[in-house]
């Protein structure tokens, strides 16, 4: 029996029993699932499970090799961290959607076909949506929905796509493809949205910090890094990707300076981490290859790591701005040093882990001679340290002294916390463990004196920069605001739209009420449709939970008639 | 809109700060082994010999580098939020 299920059943399986325990059954049920997930995937041997034949074509539901293998185990590891570090949690559907959610991710990273890795990629929008709507607080619904939206609208082109590309080749083989038809356009692109490609990626910066603490945990692990998966997967070598990685890699790290939701600072370096990958993948050596990778492996626990941090600090002073932070290294000493061993992992500081995959790409960057790219990496990788390394630890911890005094951080969140640091250590020491699972045999070796002693010199003079500036007060201080972006288009432009799409409709509206029933015009209004969801008495989770029901069907019924 | 005080420089804040720019120089002067070792030839101390690029060979390229571009980056971010910031309650108005 184990060894033969596909990994998502046990997940999806255990999401649904979860909503009929409570308490301690519960927790041990979460807990369960990615243990025996994790023995049933060590089990597994390379090559195709579980072939079914599904609308006359025939769906491999598990295939196994090194690459999916990694992010398998990836998804794995970091499911038992992120489900120990919401224990604590009294709220079914947090758990319940947390569970398929990873099982999401896991069918669409075994997925040997691509009708399958679309049914996954559907499930992943849809289940992590749940994540941040469960926060029930005032903005929790629009942004869910300013997070969904783009999630689905990349299911579509991945759908369109696949359509394309089935009747153009006849094939659904999850392979490399070359950039050029309409269908592999729509493919890169659907996958895009869900690497939070430059100006499809607000769903990122907008949704995760609206999540709940534990919540967006597991969101900066799932979603990108099934989509890092699908484009090393499909695109490799992709000319295309360094340009758009390099913009990744450096446009988020300005926002970051100035944002002060320090949970969005970190949504910012996320995408900054991503453009590395990307670049990775656009070169698509073997080397970059591999970097891409090990960087999208590490990045799933020192990245967690620091969302488990500040989720911790969200939980226990109910805030997450800078402005209103500092001092809290008094309170939460733990947490304060699992910050900063992710700070630590995520600048790349020798003997923590994101110094043994960054430079994987840096090297690859140099050797196939993408001068501008490498510098401008270099630079993002100094501005890195300046934002997630210094900013969210001294913002949070240290700085000006808020005068908070709370409790340290639940037993659970600080186990997981230190589950995650160890994993940063670990890496960063015996980088062989990694090294051995990538795609490609690794002739690189991280440690050479050149290399930590530029690593230090960096890092060192981005601190001396940002401790002067911040003595001369030349740094900006941090300001409770909104910082435009892309979504300025998107929710402004939403409105223009409505304004402008419903201004015939108020035209009628007047010359209806004058001429025919000879009253004032403001006496017949129109509904939004929130004023109606209001009207109906439902809560925005009920009526999240129809809108997506509505949506499943649409999903399937658009499935079956394409099928 | 509130103003964080700078950082306080209290006795301890003076100490890590002494310590830190103790660590910066040291840092850089680590430099001086592969200059050396370019000058006596010595391969066991010229430890940029593998760098890419010429401008790694140069004395604290990395350190210049570093402070410089994370010095823009600030700079550049504050001329950014003259263009974009807005009040928190932006989007709900």
């Amino acid at each position: 029996m184990i060894g033969s299920l596909p990994p998502f059943a046990i997940f999806f399986l255990g999401g649904i029993l979860a909503a009929f325990v409570r308490g301690r059954v519960r927790s041990a049920l979460l807990l369960a699932v990615p243990v025996v997930g994790l023995v049933n995937l060590l089990s597994m041997a390379h090559g195709d499970h579980g072939v079914i034949e599904f609308l006359g074509m025939s769906l491999t539901l598990t295939h196994v090799d090194k690459l999916s293998y990694l992010f398998g185990l990836l998804f794995h590891l970091a499911a038992i961290v992120a489900i120990f570090f919401s224990l604590h949690v009294k709220d079914t559907v947090q758990h319940v959607s947390s569970t398929i959610y990873i099982g999401g991710a896991l069918a669409a990273v075994f997925a040997g076909d691509l009708f399958t890795l679309l049914l996954a990629w559907e499930v992943l929008a849809v289940s992590s949506v749940f994540l941040i709507w469960a926060r029930r607080e005032k903005d929790s619904f629009g942004a869910g929905l300013r997070y969904l939206i783009p999630q689905l609208g990349s299911g579509v082109l991945l759908m369109i796509g696949i359509a394309l590309h089935f009747g153009a080749t006849g094939s659904l083989a999850v392979e490399s493809l070359e950039l050029g038809s309409v269908a592999t356009w729509c493919l890169f692109l659907g996958i895009g949205i869900k690497c939070a490609f430059p100006g499809f990626h607000t769903w990122l910066t907008d949704g995760y910090p609206a999540g709940t603490p534990t919540g967006t945990v597991f969101l900066s692990g799932i979603t990108t890094k099934v989509a890092v998966y699908a484009m090393a997967r499909m695109f490799p070598g992709t000319e295309l990707l360094v340009v758009i990685g390099a913009v990744m890699a450096v446009f988020p790290i300005f926002y970051a300076v100035i944002e002060n939701d320090l949970r969005r600072v970190l949504g910012y370096s996320m995408i900054n981490q991503i453009g590395f990958m990307m670049v990775g993948i656009g070169i698509g050596t073997d080397l970059a290859l591999n970097g891409a990778v090990a960087h999208a492996f590490n990045d799933v626990f020192f990245k967690g790591l620091l969302f488990m941090t500040m989720g911790a600090v969200l939980y226990r002073t109910g805030n997450i701005n800078g402005s209103d932070l500092g001092g809290l290294w008094k309170s939460m000493p733990l947490t304060g040093s699992a910050c900063i061993v992710g700070a630590a992992s995520i600048s790349a500081f020798p003997l923590f882990s994101g110094f043994v995959s960054k430079s994987m790409i840096m090297v690859a960057a140099a050797e196939q001679h993408y001068d501008l790219v490498w510098f401008l990496l270099l630079f993002a990788a100094a501005g890195v340290f300046h934002h997630a390394g210094i900013k969210i630890p001294f913002f949070a911890f240290f700085a000006h002294d808020s005068g908070r005094r709370v409790k340290e951080a639940p037993w659970n969140m600080l186990v997981a916390m230190g589950l995650g640091a160890a994993m940063c250590v670990f890496i960063g020491c015996f980088p062989a463990f990694l090294y051995g699972m990538l795609p490609f045999p690794v002739d690189y070796w991280p440690y050479d004196v050149f290399h930590v002693v530029s690593q230090l010199q960096l890092l060192f003079f981005a601190a001396l920069a940002f401790a002067s500036l911040q003595l001369t007060g030349i740094y900006p201080p941090e300001l409770r605001s909104v910082n435009l972006d892309f979504d300025w288009f998107f929710r402004r432009g939403a409105r223009a739209f409505a304004a402008f799409a419903t201004g015939p409709l108020v035209a009628c509206r007047e010359i209806f009420a004058r001429r025919a029933l000879n009253v004032p015009a403001e006496r017949i209004t129109f509904e939004t449709p929130r004023a109606f969801v209001r009207r109906l008495r439902f809560t925005p989770l009920e009526t999240s939970v129809f809108v997506v029901i509505a949506m499943l069907f649409v999903f399937l019924a658009r499935s079956l008639f394409w099928g | 809109m509130e103003h964080h005080p700078p950082i306080e420089l209290t006795p301890k804040t003076k100490k890590v700060l002494a310590v830190f720019f103790a660590l910066c120089a040291l840092v850089v002067l680590l430099d001086v082994f592969d200059l050396i070792g370019r000058w006596t030839g010595s391969h066991a101390l010229e430890f940029k010999s593998h760098r890419h690029y010429d401008v790694e060979g140069w004395f604290g390229f990395y350190g210049v580098y570093g402070f410089v571009g994370c010095v823009l980056l600030v700079l550049a971010a504050k001329v950014m939020r003259v263009f974009l910031m807005r009040g928190e309650d932006y989007y709900d108005r």
